[in-house]
């Protein structure tokens, strides 16, 4: 029986755990030990250590660890009382494994206080470049880790780069994508008794969301993007923003300027959204999803502006900026026949085929730990 | 049409007022434009004061963006959604949503007479 110890701060990379979880729950050779802080704990995120224990999991250590007032200082003081609380954990349970994901601050604690308990720690989604404070913090933690689960072959050679071992580094895929590649979908014929959308006819999916450090900009990005899609003769799905900074201007922006056949939802099921994108003519605007989802499906994904900067992409990506003659473009370009058979010979996901839960857990599994393991040699 | 349509900044007990008027079980919504946003029904009002919401929220934070909409009279289509979608209420809009006119049960019922 192994041990190991999982560690989640928020709902970003509790989705890149949960399909590990599960896989896990269904091995007898394995014992999860789910330790949960930070946002999960927070009422005012949404106490979403609630949705861990009703996805059907057993949370065995809270810390709770955020200071009020939520600027740079408490935050920072936070990690402090994270990782206060972090070895006296490991010392009871002496996990085989530390397991990490993603690039939060709690995270960063969980790779120093396994690194300095010797206690061999992995680190799912390493070597990605992501923006501010969270970038910084994975690589810090890529330093820390013995064993680096790489999503893509960019992140891969990243990690080489960065001087770090080539035994200790693994292309495996991104876990998120195992969820949908396993999951169901709704049918086109589900979805239009549900819907009220003639789903015979094409259709594009657009899904917006204003970027925090340009959010003043948000409502007149949103416009020229509606504006664009007003021209063109398919159905709009359009999925409305999360309630972050900005997001009022967008739907003003939406409501204000659609012109024709528009269907608006402010959340779909996980199973709806997907059923939908896989039909999709393309999908536009700034979400992850056009990145991650759309290249299974092989589905063309125009993508607007800064927010997706720096992520590793499929050939199904066309970026652009916020131009109106460019986005048109790239729309004429999403919408041809030619671009569509190109990508149903050449598209790939570059996240993984939907296996990747099973190569991280068997790799936690079956690594004999060491002194080569655990004493780390950069090689740069 | 008055009695069918209120702003989004309209609370839901001025919500509830405009629906025992129109004895419709909703309320088409539109924005300061005057562009359609949404509907909201009866049992909406009532799920939203069961999870914990007051008669004094307004109703942008609870209506329902993805209605049904016609974009042209047409009665006909107008009763086949109505007996698949079980609504009360369908909102006929222009191009760029503002509301046109207005589709209610009874329209419905004397179609049905007449047909």
């Amino acid at each position: 029986m192994k041990k190991i110890m999982v560690l989640t701060g928020s709902r970003g990379e509790w989705g890149y755990i949960r399909p590990i979880m599960r896989l896990a729950k269904t091995r007898d050779d394995v014992k999860i030990i789910l330790v949960v802080t930070n946002m999960h704990l927070l009422s005012s995120y949404g106490s979403s250590y609630k949705e861990i224990e009703n996805d059907g999991f057993t949370i065995d250590y809270k810390i709770n660890m955020s200071l009020d007032g939520y600027n740079h200082i408490t935050h920072a003081k936070s990690l402090g009382i994270c990782l206060m609380s972090l070895p006296d954990i490991i010392d009871v349970e002496k996990p085989d494994w530390v397991l990490l994901a993603g690039d939060r601050g709690e995270q960063l604690m969980g790779a120093i206080a396994a690194s300095y308990t010797y206690t061999p720690v992995a680190h799912i989604q390493a070597g990605e470049v992501s923006g501010n404070i969270d970038g910084m913090a994975r690589h810090a933690i890529g330093k820390f880790v013995h064993m680096h689960l790489a999503s893509n072959n960019d992140a891969f050679i990243r990690l080489k780069k960065l001087g770090e071992e080539s035994f200790r580094i693994f292309n495996v895929g991104a876990p998120q994508i195992d969820e949908m590649v396993q999951s169901k979908y709704t049918t086109i014929k589900e979805l239009e008794d549900k819907m009220h959308v003639d789903l015979s006819k094409r259709y594009v999916i657009s899904v917006f969301h204003p970027v925090t450090e340009q959010s003043s900009k948000a409502g007149t990005q949103a416009e020229l993007l509606i504006k664009c899609l007003n021209e063109i003769d398919l159905q709009k799905i359009v999925i409305l923003p999360n309630n972050d900074a900005g997001s009022t201007r967008v739907k003003d922006a939406i409501f204000n300027n659609r012109r024709g056949d528009y269907y608006i939802y402010s959340n779909l099921k996980r199973e709806d959204y997907l059923g939908l994108l896989k039909n999709a003519t393309f999908i536009i605007g700034n979400s992850s999803s056009g990145l991650l989802e759309a290249p299974t499906f092989c589905i063309p994904s125009v993508n607007l502006g800064r927010r997706q900067e720096g992520r590793c992409r499929g050939v199904n990506v066309i970026d652009v900026p916020f131009d109106e003659k460019m986005i048109k473009e790239a729309i004429d370009k999403a919408m041809s026949k030619e671009f569509r058979s190109y990508l149903d010979l050449n598209c790939k996901n570059p996240y993984g085929d939907g296996h990747s839960s099973e190569r991280i857990l068997d790799l936690l599994m079956n690594t004999k730990i060491d002194e080569k393991w655990i004493v780390k040699k950069l090689t740069y | 049409m008055d009695k069918f349509c209120i702003n989004e900044n309209y609370t839901l007990y001025e919500a509830i007022e405009s629906i025992d008027e129109n004895k419709s079980r909703m309320v088409v919504v539109t924005n300061d434009e005057g562009i359609v946003i949404g509907v909201l029904s009866q049992g909406d009002i009532i799920r939203a004061l069961i999870s914990g919401h007051t008669i004094y929220n307004r109703v942008n934070e609870l209506l329902h963006p993805n209605f049904i909409y016609m974009h042209e009279h047409d009665i006909k289509k107008a009763f086949d959604i109505f007996k698949k979608k079980g609504i009360t209420l369908l909102p006929i809009v222009d191009d760029s949503f503002c509301l046109k006119s207005i589709i209610t049960m009874k329209d419905i019922y004397r179609y049905i007479e007449n047909e």
